[in-house]
């Protein structure tokens, strides 16, 4: 497929930026594209780079010029037109074009991601950019990306998983009102070998359900950056360090349980995970093998729990049942 | 040399308990508490074996031989021996068939 310039609303013409670095995912990034919510810190832990390049569509389009793709993603609208679209070619890497949101290509390696930005606010770039591409890049360059969001609890990464729409960010949002620190939301990056598993911080941004609110009276506190599909908050309290795994858990809302009931998940610990990779398409052999592999390492490594919570269950009783369950069953 | 073409007789009832197998490169497996998952690497997919047939499997990578193979299991789950070349002939072709072990020339 070719991305015109009406589909990308005009395109921005781009030209000399300021350059920013940080880090998300356990990548060191320098880009030509402002992103809100990279860590400003220095990038020794970091298991991988990216640059993000602001280009032209012709640009891009030129670094495209392959014989051969698959589509390997698509999301289409009721009437049936495409909304999202992820093409591979195994010469020019991943293209990813979201109608509206802009063009993205993520380059075999995934060391560079050209970016044609669409019209309109910063926040349509950031959700394409931190919800797919940086996470393909980590993907790319060794990282294991679970779909997944995650908080500090006493000193180590916590883990939510789930279905879309399952809770996953509500669950977080409580947490961090409750005085936990944010680690990532919606992809969680990890390397994981015979010495542990050690998850990388997202960038500090929540992207909220607008229609689900977060109960009690405070704030997860943050400046709110704009909205999309969802609203994108930049969250003040957010752990910039990578940090042990300590536990997953894989929520599972609208159970017939009178209460939150967490047990703990052995049978079905390989499934559960491999189901909950983030990058689904990068199927090459070498990310077969790493996704067994991970998979392996975490189930041996990590605590793996299954939430159960009836439909009456708010968001509140969930975080508190799930703090109590860490103090007494996780250890550091 | 490549493996022996798999032929019904050499498969079919107790025929498979006098081959040895092995398990091709492109097919890798790791243990987890409950399950062993394999990988076909050629075609993506994931298999998942329960504990004891994950074991089977671990045993006859070992081994190699069907019949030793079922020898060494019965004595380790302390089951009769006719119970387990039964149960391992058929899982051999079980696996055969999906392409995740190979009758080997030697």
């Amino acid at each position: 497929m070719t991305a015109t310039a009406d589909q990308v609303g005009g395109g921005v013409v781009p030209g000399p930026r300021p350059r920013q670095s940080g880090t998300a995912f356990g990548l060191s990034i320098d880009s030509d594209v402002p992103l809100s919510g990279i860590h400003d810190r220095r990038a020794e832990h970091a298991r991988g780079h990216c640059s993000i390049r602001d280009v032209s569509l012709d640009e891009l389009e030129a670094q495209w010029t392959v014989d051969a793709t698959v589509r390997v993603a698509e999301q289409l609208y009721t009437t049936g037109a495409t909304a999202f679209a992820i093409d591979h070619a195994a010469s020019a890497g991943y293209r990813i074009w979201s109608f509206g949101f802009g063009t993205y290509l993520v380059e075999p390696e995934g060391g560079t991601i050209h970016c044609v930005r669409p019209a309109g606010p910063a926040t349509k770039v950031e959700r394409v950019l931190v919800a797919q591409a940086l996470p393909l890049s980590a993907s790319l360059q060794g990282l294991e990306v679970l779909h997944a969001s995650a908080v500090v609890v006493d000193g180590r990464a916590i883990g939510l998983l789930g279905a879309s729409g399952g809770g996953k960010t509500t669950l977080a949002t409580q947490l961090i009102v409750r005085g936990h620190s944010m680690f990532t939301d919606d992809a969680l990056a990890l390397a994981a070998n015979e010495e542990g598993v050690l998850a990388f911080p997202g960038p500090t941004i929540l992207h909220l359900d607008p229609t689900r609110a977060v109960s009690g009276a405070h704030e997860p506190g943050g400046e709110v950056l704009g909205t999309t599909d969802k609203t994108h908050l930049r969250v003040e309290r957010a752990e910039g360090r990578p940090l042990p795994l300590g536990a997953c858990y894989f929520l599972d809302r609208g159970t017939d349980d009178r209460e939150v009931v967490i047990e703990p998940i052995e049978e079905d610990a390989p499934r559960l995970i491999m189901s909950n990779a983030f990058v689904r398409y990068h199927r090459g052999p070498d990310r077969l093998m790493r996704v067994l592999d991970a998979s392996a390492q975490i189930a041996a490594q990590v605590p793996l729990f299954r939430l159960r919570a009836p439909t009456s269950a708010g968001p509140a009783e969930l975080a508190e049942a799930l703090e109590s369950h860490v103090g007494r069953t996780v250890r550091a | 040399m490549g493996p022996l073409q798999v032929n019904e007789d050499s498969t079919a009832g107790r025929g498979i308990l006098n081959e040895r197998v092995r398990i091709p490169e492109r097919v890798v497996f790791r243990r987890f508490v409950r399950e062993t998952v394999v990988l076909n690497i050629a075609t993506g997919k994931y298999h998942g074996l329960n504990p004891i047939a994950g074991r089977m499997l671990e045993t006859l990578q070992e081994v190699g031989h069907v019949g030793d193979s079922a020898k060494r299991l019965a004595v380790e789950f302390n089951v009769p021996l006719s119970e387990v070349q039964a149960d391992l002939s058929d899982f051999c072709r079980d696996l055969i068939n999906r392409g995740l072990i190979e009758i080997s020339s030697k």
